[in-house]
């Protein structure tokens, strides 16, 4: 990795506008934070601690979009893929755990053409984080707090604070695309010792996160199969079948199809669906091989910690600690009640 | 970032060229490429009709214009012109609209989907159906014919109505050993094994026709857990059994998640399984515990098979 001086992210901020719409966190009236776009020359802070309650997902694997157009007619039907076109475009100052998701999407949706169409124009730059957020566990499923080697194209380093002071920033670049982006800036080079910094911030940061010892337990006793069906029943009677955890979730990629009438003929439209609604796997002939809601359950959190699955994902388990779904579930089964749950059972 | 070659998720244009009953609620239709009256090219030739692209034991997705998308299997391969057959059942929105639809009427495809059947070309094999469970082996009853690997094929239905592809067994009564089966004997017109003792016409089949080297097998759960069962009883290797699974299914494609097994996507892992893979599967969905609480298949074991009550026959339960 190369990397430079930054004194403001801002800058580069501002730099990468010129020929890209750039999206940030920014704060909003929900209290939850969202990406929303700033323009070139604007002067909005960069908040680097603010992570939106909706992860960047969407930008990628959209929360609703056609896939096709069909037009009728009876001599020349016609089939059309819609593919969306989108602009260069950067996200800016997404946390590890974030970023660790999108890598994860990557390899899913590796074939996709709408998610990869997305996905090519836009520019990842991470941020480290040097000190836990609430709710999150990164360090234990490896996704951060400091952003993982080849998951942003551009990397905001914080350099050590002195006595409360941020005292500027280093820039790492981690691929071509992050190299032709900055190409002009004139930065100057950091010296030596960067990694050294770097790598303290995150042991103290580490060294700051709450005890996961329920949670590795957790993981363990999902993989040995050693959580007895009663328990997922009962987690099952706890849920709610709200999906809030699924769309809140920067790794959930699962979807259904519709098809929307159009005046001369219809769109297929592909929308975020949830594991955990009942009709989920219900077949035409009625059968339903998860009916029962502690299986839908059972079916999430073995999604994210099964050893099997991160086998067949480049070893990376369905989740990245952000936390999300503690905050969002109405039911008090987040995460952490969870596995504490499995890990005592 | 991860490179690879993209998938389409808009259908071919096809036509259906042919439609009959076949059994109860059930049809057989011909689908062709829809411009094939005009000198279509093999380039053109779309995949799910390509004779080349597609195997035995693999399915494509039905579109049919405003009512939305299925799974269906090939119940034939697809012929030099692309024609190719599937048995569907009239069941929900999408086969409502299908059943509407008359020879000419256009319909959308992709595909093919899936794992197909192994080889087994040098291979004794038997073939075991059940219902409409015979449409996804049929095809390969006939690859192995043409091998000249003279399968023989075990079919039950519920009653004789049910007993489905008419055309094709007529036709296989010439070509191979075929031995057919009822539930309902009632009013049957011939003599017909017993479907419920498939445990005895199995043994009697191994003894007459055998010894076998692999067993295919397809239909309800139930029953297809009732053949492992019975075969693994007589000591034959759980690696030599083949069976096809449903479930939903969104994409085809291995993205929409909703065909999971364990860590599978049955999409793109199956839907045709080896036993002792499955075996594995549905031991990876379960907890482990003391061996009195033993191996099932979920829901199908549990309220569907030969030997459960309570089953309608009406496929409520999963079986068919
Ligand atoms: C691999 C595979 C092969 C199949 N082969 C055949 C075959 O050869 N012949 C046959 O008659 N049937 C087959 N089926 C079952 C067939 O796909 C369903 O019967 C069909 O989806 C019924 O659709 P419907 O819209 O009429 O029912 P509805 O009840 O109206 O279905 C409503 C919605 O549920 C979805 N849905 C429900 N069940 C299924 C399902 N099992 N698979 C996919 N989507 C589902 C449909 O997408 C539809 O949008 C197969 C299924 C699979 C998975
Ligand atoms: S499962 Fe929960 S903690 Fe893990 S990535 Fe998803 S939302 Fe975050
Ligand atoms: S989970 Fe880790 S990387 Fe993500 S915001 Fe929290 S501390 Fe940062
Ligand atoms: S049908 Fe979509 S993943 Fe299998």
């Amino acid at each position: 990795m190369k990397v430079y001086k930054l004194e403001r992210p801002e800058f580069l901020r501002n730099w990468l506008s010129e020929e890209r719409e750039v999206f940030q966190p920014v704060m909003d009236a929900t209290g939850n934070g969202s990406w929303q776009p700033i323009a070139h020359g604007a002067v909005e802070e960069f908040d680097d601690e603010l992570r939106p309650l909706m992860s960047p997902k969407d930008f990628f694997f959209s929360e609703r979009e056609d896939l096709f157009r069909f037009e009728a007619g009876a001599e020349n039907p016609t089939f059309k893929p819609i593919i969306p076109r989108i602009e260069k475009r950067v996200l800016f100052g997404v946390k590890a755990c974030d970023l660790k998701a999108i890598a994860y999407q990557d390899k899913h949706f590796a074939t996709d053409p709408n998610y990869q169409a997305r996905r090519r124009q836009t520019l990842l730059v991470g941020i480290d984080c040097h000190a836990p957020c609430e709710g999150g566990f990164c360090p234990t499923v490896d996704a951060g707090p400091t952003v993982r080697d080849g998951t942003a194209d551009l990397v905001l380093i914080p350099m050590p604070s002195v006595a409360g002071e941020q005292a500027g920033w280093w820039l790492g670049c981690n691929s071509q695309a992050g190299e032709h982006a900055i190409w002009g800036m004139n930065l100057k080079l950091a010296e030596e010792g960067w990694d050294y910094w770097r790598k303290l911030t995150e042991k103290r940061a580490k060294a700051s996160f709450p005890n996961d010892t329920q949670l590795l337990n957790g993981i363990r006793r999902l993989n040995a199969r050693a959580i007895p069906d009663e328990l997922w029943d009962k987690l099952g009677i706890q849920c709610l079948s709200c999906s809030g955890c699924t769309m809140v979730c920067p790794s959930c990629s699962c979807y259904a199809v519709e098809d929307i009438k159009t005046p001369t003929g219809y769109v297929r439209e592909r929308f975020w669906d949830s594991c955990l609604m009942e009709g989920f796997q219900k077949e035409a002939s009625g059968a339903n091989p998860t009916q029962a809601s502690g299986k839908r359950v059972q079916r999430f959190w073995f999604h994210k910690f099964s050893d099997d699955i991160a086998s067949r994902m480049d070893d990376s388990y369905g989740c990245v600690g952000c936390g999300r779904c503690e905050v969002t579930c109405p039911g008090s089964i987040g995460v952490h009640s969870v596995m504490e749950a499995i890990a005592n059972a | 970032m991860h490179k690879q070659q993209l998938i389409d998720h808009t259908p071919a244009l096809m036509r259906i060229v042919d439609k009959y009953q076949d059994g109860e609620d059930l049809c057989h239709f011909t689908f062709a490429p829809f411009n094939e009256g005009e000198s279509l090219n093999k380039d053109e030739m779309p995949d799910l009709c390509n004779i080349n692209k597609v195997q035995p034991g693999q399915f494509m997705m039905l579109t049919i214009p405003n009512a939305g998308e299925a799974a269906f299997t090939y119940a034939s391969m697809p012929d030099e012109n692309g024609h190719f057959h599937c048995l569907i059942r009239k069941i929900g929105e999408l086969t409502d609209a299908l059943f509407e639809l008359e020879p000419g009427a256009m319909v959308g495809g992709r595909g093919p989907m899936g794992q197909g059947w192994p080889n087994l070309k040098d291979k004794k094999v038997l073939v075991i159906a059940g219902g409409c469970g015979l449409a996804p082996v049929a095809a390969k009853v006939d690859a192995l014919i043409e091998a000249s690997a003279e399968p023989v094929v075990y079919f039950s239905a519920r009653n004789e109505a049910m007993l489905v592809m008419k055309k094709e067994r007529e036709r296989w009564q010439e070509q191979c050993k075929l031995y057919e089966a009822v539930d309902d004997c009632s009013g049957a017109s011939k003599s017909y094994l017993a479907g419920r003792q498939l445990a005895d016409n199995l043994d009697q089949i191994i003894q007459d026709d055998g010894p076998f080297d692999h067993v295919i097998t397809c239909g309800p759960e139930g029953m297809m857990l009732a053949v492992c069962r019975i075969m693994e009883g007589k000591g034959f290797p759980a690696d030599h059994i083949w069976l096809s699974l449903e479930r939903r299914m969104h994409c085809g494609v291995g993205l929409c998640g909703h065909c999971y097994m364990a860590d599978h996507l049955v999409c793109v892992d199956g839907p045709t399984y080896r036993w002792d893979q499955l075996g594995e599967l549905v031991v990876k969905e379960k907890a482990i515990r003391a061996p009195e609480s033993p191996l099932d298949m979920g829901h199908a074991a549990s309220n569907c098979g030969e030997e459960k009550e309570g089953c309608d026959g009406n496929g409520g339960c999963g079986c068919r």
